[in-house]
């Protein structure tokens, strides 16, 4: 008896003294200890990967909900990881990705067709797959380091407006999971939602108004990449086009001249895109839209009159026809398949049409597109 | 070559067993790499290595429902090297699968990624499920299944849609799929470590809760394949430790990071057995020939420290071994032993005592 309590006793100490080893030598920093990163740029400069964080040092007290200014550091290296690696010195605490909510890819590193980051990012656990990403018109740390007038935390309020419930026409969200979903489509083509500043016709009140002019962050344009990186630039009107048919869109508005010559907006209650493959060479983008005149949705939403008129849901339907297909004959300019109608058209005919077909299908490649509009 | 009734397991342990043992590697980087070959068909490949194996099963479950592979009635020589054969290969699989373990516990568990200090914490306790034996390891997986089927509810329960099945379309059962199959061998067959354990049934029709667990074996390994091409369509080849992306707590919201802790536990439990069941084997496999039952113990578990330790290095290493000419052994002893034991079973089997008449000799 006396014996075995001997060995559970050895035993015990044992068990305890790996779990304490394990602990102590694992040097797991507490996370008081750590900058926690909530914004990440991505910029390339002279073939050095530089990387800008917004980071949160809740050491020092900093917390989203108290609205501090959070720090923006900088730190670069030939590779990412040691970029990441210094990014830690930089701080002087270890840089925790875990809660990197955006992930901002800066012009010059897009164009320098490097893949490698993009790919280390889905492929370590360091952030989430659900982390936005995003395409800044210039350099990434610029965007991350600009104050807004209402968050004033650049990467917060970057994902309020892409991640939040409403989805406009003309915003086109991505994630890293979600991009890189679209890279292995045939076709490989995946596209981001372009940021970039732009000065804001409001002002602000306060003290702050006087010294800093008030910005505002545009994710109105999209840029297309593919596997070798980017592509190009899409207008605010083909963007939009391309919003109708990657998501459920319950926001934004679309612009028509009444049958009185007047401008006039009706706004999206919902939208929702099919996609079906017709033939070897032709696939029919069918979308659906529902909405209601702007004037009955904000002003009077009782009044019987204002009612779309068949020739202006004619115009409106002709209006979103032809920026689809604008989008689409931009994109194929580039050799792109934004609509990733490749994907489609190899999900409903397979190998055969893969073996047949594969190679520049784009240049036969027609859409049909029709739309049907439901006035609520 | 003696009967010890230490080792005897009755037929609901021998069910989960065969469940955390079939299941537990199969959910972590397999689905990336049969992503990698099989493409949108990966779980084409996972289904037909899972219907191979359910034959396997059965053969087992037959072979052990009698006897087991140390009082197999056979040729003494042929019972040698099949034995011999399990032991080899069951240690091969141990190296490849605590090569797993210590990559997943080192990356996403710990900042520094100290992959061999996971395993100076692996080791020990492997001694000492190992040292223990067949009975307390099928305690332990039925005292731990609760805690998975809890935690499998709860990511049921709170499922969200995060990806389409049409990702799985075009469905094509094609050369890429076969080519799958054979490349991942080592990763199947998962059963012929039960070989070693007989069972003692308390009723005689006892076939049911081996059918209940083959039925949640074909599930889980099918449904994960599935669900992970549904969810990351082809950028699933970029997605390791599919088990960890898919839990549903790390999708409800970003600010959650990027570890599902519970699924982590009801993993790790998992692993701890299916570990100690292939280091048992060969435990079992070595006495057979030499060595006395601790002193085996622990040099089975040292070598496999030192071979993982200096040898092995990274993961890509055993990888690379593991889907080259090694993958055979897994045909020989997870798939023919069990189905020679059988035809053993079945040509020398008046000689065999049933498992109840032996239990109830010990009792």
């Amino acid at each position: 008896m006396k014996k075995r309590l001997k060995k559970k006793w050895i035993l015990l100490a044992v068990i305890v003294a790996v779990v304490a080893l394990l602990d102590g030598l694992a040097s797991n920093i507490n996370l008081l200890d750590r900058a926690i990163v909530v914004g990440l740029g991505i910029d390339e400069e002279n073939g050095d990967t530089v990387i800008s964080a917004q980071v949160i040092i809740p050491k020092n007290g900093s917390s989203a909900s108290e609205g501090n200014d959070f720090v923006v550091y900088t730190s670069r290296g030939d590779t990412f990881q040691k970029a990441v690696e210094n990014l830690s010195y930089a701080v002087g605490l270890k840089a925790s990705f875990a809660h990197t909510n955006v992930v901002i890819l800066g012009d010059g590193f897009l164009k320098s067709g490097r893949t490698d980051v993009l790919e280390f990012l889905v492929t370590s656990d360091i952030v989430t797959d659900n982390t936005l990403l995003v395409a800044s018109a210039g350099d990434a740390k610029d965007l991350l380091a600009v104050q807004m007038p209402i968050n004033e935390v650049a990467s917060y309020h970057l994902t309020e407006i892409l991640q939040s419930n409403r989805k406009e026409a003309g915003q086109n969200t991505s994630s890293l999971k979600s991009y890189f979903e679209d890279i292995y489509k045939v076709g490989q083509t995946a596209c981001l939602p372009l940021v970039f500043l732009r000065e804001s016709e409001f002002g602000m009140l306060g003290q702050r108004a006087d010294s800093e002019k008030t910005k505002l962050l545009d994710v109105s344009h999209v840029v297309v990449t593919n596997a070798e990186g980017y592509l190009v630039r899409l207008g605010r009107r083909q963007s939009a086009a391309l919003s109708y048919t990657t998501q459920k869109l319950n926001a934004g508005s679309l612009s028509y001249i009444g049958d009185d010559g007047i401008k006039k907006e009706a706004v999206i209650l919902r939208t929702d895109c099919e996609k079906k493959a017709l033939s070897y060479d032709e696939v029919e983008i069918k979308l659906d839209f529902s909405v209601r005149p702007a004037e009955k949705y904000f002003v009077r939403p009782d009044a019987t009159a204002d009612d779309i008129s068949d020739e202006e849901e004619e115009q409106i339907c002709a209006d979103i026809i032809s920026a689809v297909a604008d989008c689409f004959e931009v994109c194929k300019y580039f050799d792109a398949d934004v609509f990733h109608a490749g994907e489609e058209l190899y999900r409903t005919f397979g190998e055969e049409w893969r073996l047949s077909r594969e190679k520049n299908y784009l240049s036969d490649l027609k859409l049909r597109i029709t739309v049907n509009l439901n006035v609520k | 070559m003696k009967d010890r009734i230490f080792d005897k397991i009755y037929i609901g342990q021998f069910a989960i067993l065969a469940f955390i043992s079939s299941v537990c590697f199969k959910i972590v980087m397999l689905p990336q790499y049969l992503a990698a070959t099989a493409g949108r068909n990966a779980w084409l490949a996972m289904l037909t290595l899972v219907l191979v194996d359910g034959a396997a099963l059965a053969c087992v479950y037959a072979v052990v429902r009698r006897t087991d592979l140390q009082s197999l009635p056979a040729p003494v020589p042929l019972k040698r090297l099949m034995i011999a054969v399990v032991g080899v290969t069951c240690f091969a699989k141990l190296v490849l699968f605590t090569a797993e373990t210590t990559a997943y516990c080192s990356t996403t568990l710990f900042d520094e990624g100290l992959w061999r200090l996971v395993l100076a914490g692996l080791i020990p306790a492997l001694i000492y499920l190992t040292y223990k034996g067949g009975n307390v390891l099928a305690r332990t997986s039925q005292i731990i299944i609760w805690f998975v089927a809890l935690v499998v509810v709860l990511n049921v329960v709170f499922a969200e849609e995060a990806g389409t099945v049409r990702n799985l379309l075009p469905v094509s059962y094609d050369k890429r799929v076969l080519f799958a199959c054979d490349k991942y061998l080592a990763w199947f067959g998962d059963y012929s470590a039960l070989l070693f354990y007989g069972m003692v049934a308390k009723k005689k029709k006892t076939l049911l809760p081996v059918l209940i667990s083959y039925m949640f074996i074909l599930v889980f390994t099918v449904g994960v394949a599935i669900a992970f091409t549904s969810v990351y369509g082809g950028g699933g080849v970029l997605v390791a430790n599919a088990f960890n992306k898919l839990a549903i707590f790390n999708k409800l919201s970003t600010l959650l990071g990027t570890v599902d802790f519970t699924v982590v536990c009801a993993w790790l439990l998992m692993a701890a057995i299916k570990l100690s069941l292939l280091s048992a084997a060969v435990v079992e496999s070595v006495l057979c020939f030499f060595g006395r039952r601790k002193a085996v113990t622990v040099m089975v578990c040292a070598v496999l420290g030192i071979v993982t330790f200096f040898g092995v290095g990274n993961q890509q290493t055993v990888y690379n071994a593991m889907t080259g000419a090694l993958r055979y052994m897994t045909i020989a002893a997870d798939y023919a032993v069990p189905f020679i034991s059988l035809i053993c079973v079945a040509v020398y089997g008046r000689k065999a005592r049933p498992r109840e008449a032996l239990y109830e000799k010990a009792a």
